[in-house]
Formats: structure tokens, C-alpha cells, sequence
């Protein structure tokens, strides 16, 4: 998570790359390149695929430099990117061997949160393991959705874009996303207050 | 500003809650404190906005520093290396004398259409132009029965059509073809909504018919991929062996004078067509990685002061991509050594050894060079 809003600054070096600066390209991946890497290992866990396509995505961005739009959301701009190539690269490999289509795999890499000590000072190892659960439970779309709007901080619009669906479906993906979370909260309140009385 | 906050989400997908969250020292911190003093009613809130911050949080930073920093240099190193040509990739790849030709046309249609019917003419032509293609495939089936066959979205599915050619169908697809085929039918058609790979078996006298709801592809015995889904604004056809051609619909419903085929494009291997449903445009490309075609034992190959045509006609049959370079130096000779490296490295190496260049333009290799060392 890159926890700065880089707007201002992403728009200067999108302006200095389509312009056919180099350097300013290059500053440009680098600040992304961590963001778009995290978001392509959610479809897949080869990690060199990702690596590969990002490359690729990189080279044609700065082939096609001339051509390509001004854009103030250079980031949302690379997801989409990113997600198409992926779609096309996996599609490709695909009547060699089985069907994969692409399909966000799950938000979590695989290791469990950090159950660090601001959670246990706080009491909320139980709450934040259900949570996950909950979230594990939730549609490969609705991960999807709830990825771009928490970790990459896109709002509908942008993640229609990228997922290249309409805004309707991406609203009712995070509609239905946060009322299974809530209702494991009300649950878990529930569960929350009785325990003293045990 | 702190009544904005009245939901769990509101807080969670903040960014500056979420900082303070993971970061009880960051800058927010002030802010949050006060904030949760002055709302006791929404203490409950807080704490499930923490927890699914918590449970949401991964470690994200899978890559060091100094990865990611390799990965940029490798990136910068690959396009100082990279040739200029042109890109139709994009949808807002090219303008020119072919879109102003194709608006053309289009304006041309509409003004006979208008002219020779009045007002039902222009409807006809509204009509034409987003023709409802499953409905029109339907109709020529009235009496027969149509067959249907779905895929979930969890498996593909492989099968095969009455002819005997091979459809791998893809999650969440549907094709439909009659269930009957005629012993030597005049014309083979399926309706493909998804992505599927075709492996067309041949028969020369029933061409083989795709439709899909943006544009139709006939084959004759060839494999492909096309990749149509509903929710897209575009279809892609994407070929292995063989050639097809694509159509737009107003195209191939155009009536065309007895005996000539509609103005389609022809794809060959390691060519894609992208149709683009806001400009109603065919383009045409090479694939992100052409692949060779069929199975090749050995791919080392060493050419000693060869002539050029040699050397291309070589990476052409290898690959069946279409390579342009001007017929007066085809006779240069050229000394080049090719092992197992990608389509473009092969290219990159070769256009080093004659100090040329290529560019690709609608899904052909060009290449210039500067005349014979």
C-alpha cells in the first residue's frame, strides 16, 4: 500500500513519459510497481508470470507512448492494464492444457494476518479471525471488489473501469461484500455480550 | 467532517483511520483519539472497523525493494532497446485514411438506404447496425432443434460438434448449434456467447460459422480462440493454425452481389483481431508472444553470410507471421545464429545483424533496413 496520494506527482511523470522521458518512466514504474505487482498475484501465483506481463505492459506502454491518453488516474489506468494483459496471457496459454480463466484467486497471499500486539491490547483476535473468515467466504468478484476499494482506495467508478464492468454490478459486488461482513458483526456482538455472563 | 463517518465501511475504507489503525504513532493520531472521545455511541463501529482492518491487512510487501528496483532497470534496459513502430493495439490506436474510408462506407450505406426507402429506410439501416445476431441465428433454425451447451463457472468443457470438430468451451460459456447436421450441409454454424478454442475439422465444401453477438468469423479447417463475453465492449479472435476471416455485422449482412464473399478480414496464426464495439472497428495485431507453429524439435538455427530472404522466409514459416522488407536487398547476406529466444528477440537479433528495424503494422512484420553492409 503506497500511503501517499500521488495524483499530482503521477500526473507530472505520466506528462514527462508521454512526452518521451525515460527517467521520468522509470519513476513512474517504480512507484506503481509494487501496487500493480500485489494486485497480478491475486490471479495467479506464479509470480514470474506477473513479473513477465508487467514487463511487457511496461514495454508497450512506452512504445505506445504517443498515442496514449492524458490521464489524471495513472494508477487505475496501469490496474486495468495489468488485468487485460493477464486476461489475454493466461487465455493464451490455454488451449495447451486446461482452462484457467482469470479469476481473482483470494486477497490473502496465503499467510494468515499478523496477529500483532495492537490487536490482542485491543481484545479482537477473535472478532479479526472471524472477519477474515467471513471475507474468505466471500465470491471471487466480491474479494475482487473489496481488494480495489480497500488496498488500491478505487472508488466505483474506477473499479468498474478496471474490471471493465459497469458500475451497477461493481456496487452491488461491494453491497452484498459489506452486508456479510455486517452481519457477522452483529453476530459476533451478540456473542460478545453474553460471554460475561457464562 | 466526523459525521461522515457512520459506518463501518466509511472508517475502514479511510485512509487516514486506516493509517492511525496500523500506526497508532502516525500523524492521525490526534484527530482519531479526539474523534472516538467525542462519538461513544460509535465505539461498536470502531472496533468492527478495526477488525476488518485487521483481517484485510496482509503483509503486502512481497517484493524488496531491491527486487522491485531490478525489475525497473530491467524494464528501462528493454525499451532503450525497443524499436519504434507503430501501435494498433490501443482503441485509440490509429486514425487515418482506413477510419475515414470505413466512415465512409458507413455514411455511403446509410445515404442509399435513406434515398431509396425514406424515413423505413433509415430504421432498417438503425436496425442493421446493432442487429440482434442470436435472434438472426435462431431464425434459420425454426424447424430444427437447437442444442445448448453451457459451462459453469467453475469448469471448462470440452466436447465435440456433430462434424467432429473439437470446441473447449470456457467457464461460464454457451454454445448453440443444431442438434442435427446434415450429412453434407452447405454451411456449419454455432452461436458462441464466452471464450472458447476451436479446432475446425476440415471440409471445404461447408464453411464453419461462428456468431457471436459483435461479429461472425468463418473457418474452413483452422483452430482459434475467440473471446466474446457479454459484458465486454469488444471480441477478440485469436489464432493458432490456419486462417479465418472476421465480418462485422453490417458487413456480412450487407447484401453483396451473387458470388462475392462480404468484406471481412483474414486473421492468420499468431494474428489478432480486436473488434471494437464503440468504433465498430476490426484491427488487426500480432499476439503479445507469437508462438511457433506445430511442434519443433529443433529450434537452433545458423545462418552463414545467408541472403535475407532466406532468413526471413525461415522465421516466417516458423512463425506465420506475414515479415515486409524491400525486395532490392533481399539478396543482402546476413550472418545470424537463432536458438529457442522469443518471435521478437529472434526479430531484434536479426534487425541488429543488418542494422534495421521493424515496426508491426496491422499484424505484419515491416522491416527497414539501410541497405547491404
Amino acid at each position: 500500500m503506497s500511503a501517499v496520494n500521488l495524483l499530482g506527482e503521477d500526473l507530472f511523470l505520466w506528462n514527462e513519459y508521454r512526452t518521451g522521458n525515460a527517467d521520468a518512466f522509470g519513476a513512474l514504474i517504480r512507484v506503481h510497481y509494487s501496487d500493480l505487482f500485489h494486485y497480478g498475484t491475486r490471479f495467479t501465483r506464479d509470480a514470474e508470470l506477473v513479473k513477465d506481463c508487467l514487463q511487457d505492459l511496461f514495454l508497450e506502454l512506452w512504445i505506445n507512448r504517443e498515442t496514449i491518453s492524458e490521464t489524471s488516474f495513472v494508477k487505475y489506468y496501469l490496474l486495468k492494464a495489468l488485468r487485460r494483459k493477464l486476461t489475454r496471457k493466461i487465455g493464451r496459454s490455454r488451449y495447451t492444457g486446461s482452462w484457467e480463466e482469470l479469476h481473482f484467486e483470494s486477497l490473502f497471499s496465503g499467510s494468515y494476518p499478523v496477529e500483532n500486539n495492537a490487536i490482542r491490547e485491543e481484545g479482537l483476535p477473535e472478532l479479526t479471525k472471524k472477519m477474515r473468515h467471513a471475507v474468505s467466504g466471500l465470491s471471487k468478484r466480491q474479494q475482487e471488489v473489496v481488494y480495489l476499494r480497500y488496498y488500491v482506495d478505487a472508488d466505483i467508478e474506477e473499479i468498474a473501469e478496471i474490471m471493465s464492468v459497469n458500475r451497477q454490478s461493481v456496487y452491488n459486488l461491494l453491497h452484498e461484500s459489506l452486508k456479510k461482513l455486517k452481519k457477522l458483526s452483529g453476530k459476533a456482538s451478540r456473542f460478545f455480550l453474553f460471554l460475561p455472563l457464562i | 467532517m466526523a459525521d461522515e463517518f457512520n459506518s463501518m465501511e466509511d472508517l475502514a475504507f479511510s485512509r487516514s483511520f486506516r493509517n492511525w489503525v496500523l500506526n497508532k504513532d502516525a500523524a492521525e493520531r490526534g484527530f482519531w483519539e479526539n474523534w472516538i472521545a467525542r462519538n461513544p455511541d460509535k465505539a461498536e463501529m470502531v472496533k468492527y472497523a478495526k477488525a476488518m482492518i485487521y483481517a484485510l491487512h496482509t503483509d503486502t510487501t512481497v517484493l524488496s525493494a531491491d527486487e522491485i528496483d531490478e525489475e525497473v532497470r530491467k524494464a528501462l534496459v528493454r525499451l532503450k532497446e525497443a524499436p519504434r513502430y507503430i501501435p494498433l493495439d490501443g482503441p485509440r490506436g490509429r486514425t487515418g485514411w482506413w477510419a475515414g474510408l470505413a466512415r465512409g462506407r458507413r455514411f455511403w450505406f446509410a445515404a442509399v438506404a435513406t434515398a431509396a426507402l425514406g424515413f423505413g429506410g433509415f430504421f432498417i439501416y438503425q436496425a442493421h447496425s446493432h442487429r440482434d445476431v442470436f435472434r438472426a441465428f435462431l431464425s434459420n433454425y425454426k424447424k430444427e432443434a437447437v442444442r445448448q451447451e453451457v459451462t459453469d463457472a467453475i469448469d471448462d468443457h470440452a466436447f465435440n460438434l456433430p462434424d467432429g470438430s473439437l470446441v473447449r468451451l470456457g467457464k461460464s460459456g454457451k454454445l448453440y448449434f443444431p442438434a442435427e447436421w446434415a450429412r453434407s450441409p452447405a454451411r456449419r454454424e454455432v452461436f458462441l456467447r464466452g471464450e472458447a478454442y476451436f479446432d475446425i475439422r476440415k471440409n471445404l465444401s461447408a464453411p464453419f460459422y461462428v456468431y457471436t453477438d459483435q461479429v461472425i468469423i468463418k473457418a474452413l479447417g483452422t483452430s482459434f480462440i475467440i473471446r466474446s463475453i457479454p459484458s465486454d465492449s469488444w471480441t477478440t479472435i485469436t489464432m493458432v493454425t490456419g486462417k479465418v476471416s472476421v465480418y462485422r455485422q453490417e458487413d456480412f449482412y450487407a447484401h453483396s452481389p451473387v458470388g462475392h464473399a462480404p468484406e471481412g478480414m483474414i486473421l492468420t496464426p499468431n494474428q489478432e483481431g480486436v473488434y471494437d464495439q464503440g468504433e465498430d472497428r476490426l484491427h488487426r495485431t500480432l499476439v503479445g508472444t507469437p508462438e511457433q507453429l506445430g511442434v519443433q524439435q529443433d529450434t537452433s538455427l545458423c545462418f552463414e553470410a545467408r541472403p535475407v530472404r532466406e532468413v526471413f522466409g525461415r522465421l516466417r514459416e516458423m512463425y506465420g507471421v506475414p515479415i515486409q522488407y524491400d525486395e532490392e536487398l533481399a539478396g543482402c547476406p546476413v550472418t545470424v545464429t537463432l536458438g529457442d529466444e522469443s518471435f521478437y528477440d529472434k526479430l531484434n537479433i536479426i534487425c541488429k545483424a543488418i542494422r534495421g528495424s521493424y515496426e508491426v503494422i496491422d499484424g505484419n512484420i515491416v522491416v527497414t533496413m539501410p541497405g547491404c553492409k
